[in-house]
This record gives structure tokens, sequence and C-alpha cells, in this order.
């Protein structure tokens, strides 16, 4: 059965606007997603709209101003505003369990110049919604974007089941994030006390699991790094699809996965220890050795290391560059102090020599980083 | 293995990473490191599948577990009466290296027990820094590392004390053609209690990070805390067997089990 988003644009009554990005989504979801358009008016009128929709998301614009209410006058609010009522609501019909707007995934749906002037810089809003889409992504990245909204609509109800139970038992977590109970104990206990609150609505919970957990490098890692990591050259490899194949067991499988792909760092490793090198582990080796030991043992042919590269060298690779996107053997890369809501179970975020070069007053760079990179401006040879 | 038995060193292999995890948020709070990735990493590996020691090494057969940290960056504080007097170690870090295997007990009493499951630890350290000479800028590194030395009583060499600290050694391979007025022998090979990971950063900040690490003593509970578990794991015994060891030479004059921790320790 299809899933339904509502989409609430204040361009939403001129087709031309809005279609697009319906068409685009629906397409790209093979059909198991369906958007239909609101343009918005009184709030009150927005809000019965949704609960007679019951749409199992809500992508939302955050600028109203080509809309009117009926007097003709300019909307009283915006989507930021609208968003916070649509989870005080869901908030209160959970705890009542008058549920006029149960839990649904809220997503930020705008072009990225009405985001610069009405959000940049002021983070107050972040929380409200599960996932930030830029329209212009919709029509060049459609399919991943309508992985993402897909996802989210179809393991909403799973949070919410879990949101409202009484006891957030070990077991009910394991099976939240696709694995079995004794494998949590191998986390950071720090990892999942965001999980853990009794009284969270299931939309925080959510924000929990697409922020801190999928959203940045730790425990789990993406794809592009999990590459990295194993120093293999993703755009050169054909035979990466049989790597895959065998991290199966390392790969994410709780909420949200078929739209947020994630491997578990201590699976992968696990995984290196028993099918490739039981004796060194692979931040031990450069991308040339850890290739060549996965082609050995797995019988590939068509995988390639990680070229070095003199903006960034080395040939440890463990992270990507924040900045220039290359590949980071930390030896030689530069580490930044923790940003506001970095935790200390996350990865660090690192700049290649050359980003590093090239802004060497970031503010995120530590007394120590500095006078490296001093160091080496002045000419030194070592990292 | 009884399930009871494989259930007990499951926790004892959690407790570890949990401490890893601890220890790494700290470090990473007091800025004392730049990247707590390698600690992170070397607790994910806590709980990877057990590992069998080859024909060709000791305890052949053997299973163990274990981990590694591989160069943990660590901010120092500023050293004192360095030698060359013209060093230059100003916002210095060093890198800290630690391999960590435990073998499995023979049963769930031996459980995380003592020094003697130790397969290996080995402690890297090593600290860069430089000075000029006229005009001339020359690199300079200092290096140490703590072994276990697997093979009790083979070596025809100096003795190898169970686990001992040696100064110098392979990483110094990139600086030896411009090494000046020192000579490094591979002795003295001095003994000393073993190190886990929480104890090689606690040894590394008491020494190179005085005032961070006093500071932690007064104000970071946990910290302190943290230590005290390997410390009774591991120091506990390793001293009550010397200790035992000497008291009683006249009753087992070849020393016993202290003489294979220090080869010294006998009398005939």
């Amino acid at each position: 059965m299809s899933k339904t988003y509502l989409l609430i644009d204040d361009e939403a009554e001129s087709a031309a606007s809005t279609e697009p990005y319906a068409e685009a989504i629906a397409e790209a979801s093979q059909g198991s997603l369906e958007v239909r358009s609101h343009r918005p008016s009184s709030i009150e009128e927005v809000l019965e709209s949704i609960a007679k929709t019951k749409p199992d998301g809500l992508l939302l614009d955050i600028a109203f101003t080509n809309a009117l209410m009926e007097d003709r006058a300019q909307l009283p609010y915006d989507g930021i505003a609208l968003a916070q009522q649509i989870r005080t609501l869901q908030t209160r019909g959970s705890r009542h369990g008058t549920a006029s707007l149960p839990e649904f995934p809220l997503v930020r749906f705008s072009k990225a110049d009405v985001v610069r002037e009405y959000v940049t810089g002021d983070t107050t809003s972040e929380d409200l919604f599960d996932e930030k889409v830029d329209k212009a992504d919709v029509i060049e990245h459609a399919e991943s974007v309508a992985k993402r909204l897909d996802c989210l609509a179809a393991d909403y109800p799973k949070v919410s089941e879990f949101a409202a139970a009484e006891d957030k038992s070990d077991n009910a977590l394991a099976q939240l994030l696709g694995q079995e109970e004794e494998f949590l104990a191998r986390l950071d206990a720090r990892t999942l006390l965001g999980l853990r609150r009794r009284d969270a609505p299931a939309h925080v919970l959510s924000r929990y699991v697409t922020g801190p957990l999928l959203g940045r490098p730790g425990p789990l890692i993406p794809e592009a790094l999990l590459a990295v990591r194993l120093g293999v050259d993703l755009a050169q490899s054909e035979d990466w699809a049989a790597i895959r194949e065998s991290l199966r067991s390392a790969s994410y499988q709780g909420v949200f996965s078929s739209g947020y792909e994630r491997w578990w760092m201590a699976l992968v490793l696990d995984w290196w220890a028993t099918q490739i090198d039981s004796e060194r582990a692979p931040f031990r080796l450069g991308a040339g050795e850890r290739v060549e030991a996965i082609k050995r043992k797995l019988g590939l042919s068509k995988v390639f290391p990680i070229a070095e590269n003199p903006y960034s060298p080395g040939a440890k690779f463990w992270h990507i560059c924040i900045a220039s996107r290359l590949p980071v053997d930390p030896a030689f890369g530069f580490p930044l102090m923790p940003e506001w809501g970095q935790e200390t179970w996350h990865d660090v975020d690192y700049l290649c020599l050359e980003e590093a070069r090239r802004d060497p007053r970031n503010a995120r760079l530590g007394r120590a980083e500095r006078a490296r990179l001093a160091k080496l401006r002045k000419g030194d040879a070592g990292a | 293995m009884t399930e009871s038995f494989r259930k007990a060193l499951d926790q004892h292999r959690n407790e570890r990473a949990q401490e890893l995890f601890d220890i790494a948020a700290i470090l990473n709070d007091l800025g004392l490191t730049p990247d707590n990735g390698p600690i992170l990493q070397a607790a994910s590996q806590c709980r990877s599948a057990y590992r069998t020691a080859g024909a060709d090494q000791p305890d052949a057969g053997r299973e163990y577990w274990g981990f590694e940290m591989a160069e943990l960056r660590v901010n120092l504080e500023n050293q004192r009466h360095l030698r060359p007097r013209s060093a230059v170690m100003e916002q210095c870090s060093a890198l800290l290296s630690v391999v960590f295997q435990e073998y499995v007990p023979e049963d769930e009493e031996g459980v995380g027990k003592s020094y003697e499951l130790l397969r290996q630890t080995s402690v890297d350290f090593q600290l860069d820094a430089y000075h000029q000479i006229e005009g001339v800028k020359h690199n300079l590194r200092a290096a140490w590392h703590i072994d276990t030395h697997l093979y009790v009583g083979t070596s025809p060499h100096g003795i190898h004390p169970r686990f001992h600290f040696q100064v110098g050694g392979e990483r110094l391979d990139d600086i030896d053609d411009s090494i000046r007025g020192v000579l490094m022998p591979e002795a003295p090979r001095m003994p000393c209690a073993p190190l886990d990971a929480i104890l090689a950063v606690d040894f590394v900040l008491a020494h190179y990070c005085g005032d961070q690490w006093h500071l932690l003593r007064d104000l970071v509970p946990s910290y302190i805390r943290l230590r005290k578990e390997p410390l009774q794991r591991y120091w506990s015994p390793y001293f009550r067997t010397l200790a035992e060891g000497i008291d009683n030479l006249d009753i087992v004059p070849g020393g016993g089990d202290a003489c294979a921790l220090i080869p010294n320790i006998f009398v005939g």
C-alpha cells in the first residue's frame, strides 16, 4: 500500500510550482509514495485538513508569503510555527490518548535560498523536523529523497510503538535497532541514552535515530566512509557490490534502514578480523594492503585502492575531510574540536592537509593543531 | 565452555569496552586528545571473535581476545629539562599505541582475574620535537615501549623480564642516521608492572601532562575510579607474586612464578 505525504506549500495551487516535486517523488518511489499538495490559509484550516487527510508524513515549506487568509491578509505564521504547533498536538495527543494528530514524520521542504533567509544560523527549529530536503534535490536526486521519505513514513509507527511502551526494555531497543539484545552491550552506554528517555514522544526518538545515530559517523558509518576504511576507491571498483554483500551481517537493519544505509563499525571490524585478516586491524594497514587482503580473501579482482593524493597525503585512510570530501589519513590530517551536538562517541571531524592550509584560522582547530599546521607552513617535512 | 562461563567472559569483555569508552569521553572532554577515535575502535574490538594462538606461538591452540589502540594522539604539556637543551616542543602531541591480548581462562572462576592471563600487552610511545643547529633544523624523537616477553627463559641474550620497559626501539629507525652523541643499547629491559590501555593512558598523562593529571586526580573522580579495576586486576597479583617469591626464596630457591616475571629472582 502506498504512503501519502501531504505537501503544505504556499504555491500549492499553482500546479506548475509543486507538481514537478510530487511527480518526481512518486515516480522515484515506484508507486510507493503519493504526494498531495495543500495551500495553507488559517492555521485551524491547515490542521483540519491534515486531520482529514490522515497523511503518513508531511512535507512542509517554511515560507508562506504567497498564501493568504480568507480576508486576503498575509498568513500570521510560517512553516516553522506550523511545525511547532503540529509537534505540540502530537505530543498532547499521545499523552492523552486522544490523538487529534497522530505521530508522523515532518520534513522541511524548501528551497535553499528560503532556508538561508529563515533559518541559517538559527538552530532553534532544527529539532522540529525529522529530515530536511532542499527542493532542488528532489529533481536532482529524486531516488535518494524518495527512499528517505518512504522509510520515514513506513517506520514511524514502529518508533511510536516503542515510544508508547512504558518500559524501554533492552529487547525492545534491540528490535528497534535491528540487532540482537546482546549487541547493545557492545556499544558505549551513552550511545543509547537518547532512546531510553522515558517520556519522549515518537518524534524526539525518531530525531535521535536520524540525527545523532545515523546522521553523524560514530558507531554507524555511511557507505562512503566504509569504503575509505576498507581502502577501496568506490568509483573505480566494480566488485564493490560483492564486498557489500560479504559485509551484509555488519549492515544496519533497524528503523529507517531502507533510506539510510549504514554499517555498524564494530561489526565491520569483526568481519575484518574473521574474514580478512585476524592479525592486523585495517587501521594498521595502508589502502593498498587492505585492498590486497580483501581481494585475496574474497577472490575478487576489480577492487582498486584509494590513490595517494598530495592534497591529503598518507595511505592509512580512516576519515573523510568535511570540506574537500577527500579520504584522510589521521597521521596527516587535522582533527577539529567537537562542535555543538557532537558527542564523545561520535567520530572526530577532520580537515585534509590542503583544506587546513587554506583555512588555518578555523575556530575548530585546537592550539596543538594550529602549531602543527604552522610548523608545516614553515616547511617542516613531518606531519 | 558452559553458558554461564561464556556469559561471564562476555560481560568481562563488555566491561573492558565500557572502560575504554569512558576514558575516551574523559580525554575528549578535557581536550587531552584531538581524536579519541583510536580508543573507540579499540573498544569496538573487545567483543570480536576469539583468536587462536598459532602452532609456532607460545600456548599454541589456546584462545584469546584483545584489542589494539593505534596511535592515539595525546596533547602534551611543555616538558622540563629536555636534552638536548635546544629541543623545541611547544604545543606538542605524542603518539600512544597499545596492543592488548588476554587468554580465555580455564574456567569461569578465572575470568579477568590476573596478569597471568595476559598474552600480550605492549605499549608504544613516540614523541617528536626538533632543534636548530647553525640554522639547520634537525628532527628529534623520544621513544619507549613496554613489551611482554612471551617465551619464558628462552633468550640467549640479556634477561627478558615478562613485562619490561625499554627505551628506543624500532620507532627510532626513521631518525637513526641522524642520531649523534647518544648511544642506546638494547639493555636494560627494566621489569615493570603490566599496563593495559587504561593504565597506559594514565602512565602517559601522569608523566607528560602533570598539571592535567593532578586536575583529573582532584576533580574527576570517575577517572580515578576507572583506574582502580585494572590496578587491582593486574598490579595487585603482580606485586604479590614478586613479594611472595622474594620472601620465600629459602623455601623455593628458584623463585617460582616471581622468577618468570623477573629472572633475577632466584638464589640457587
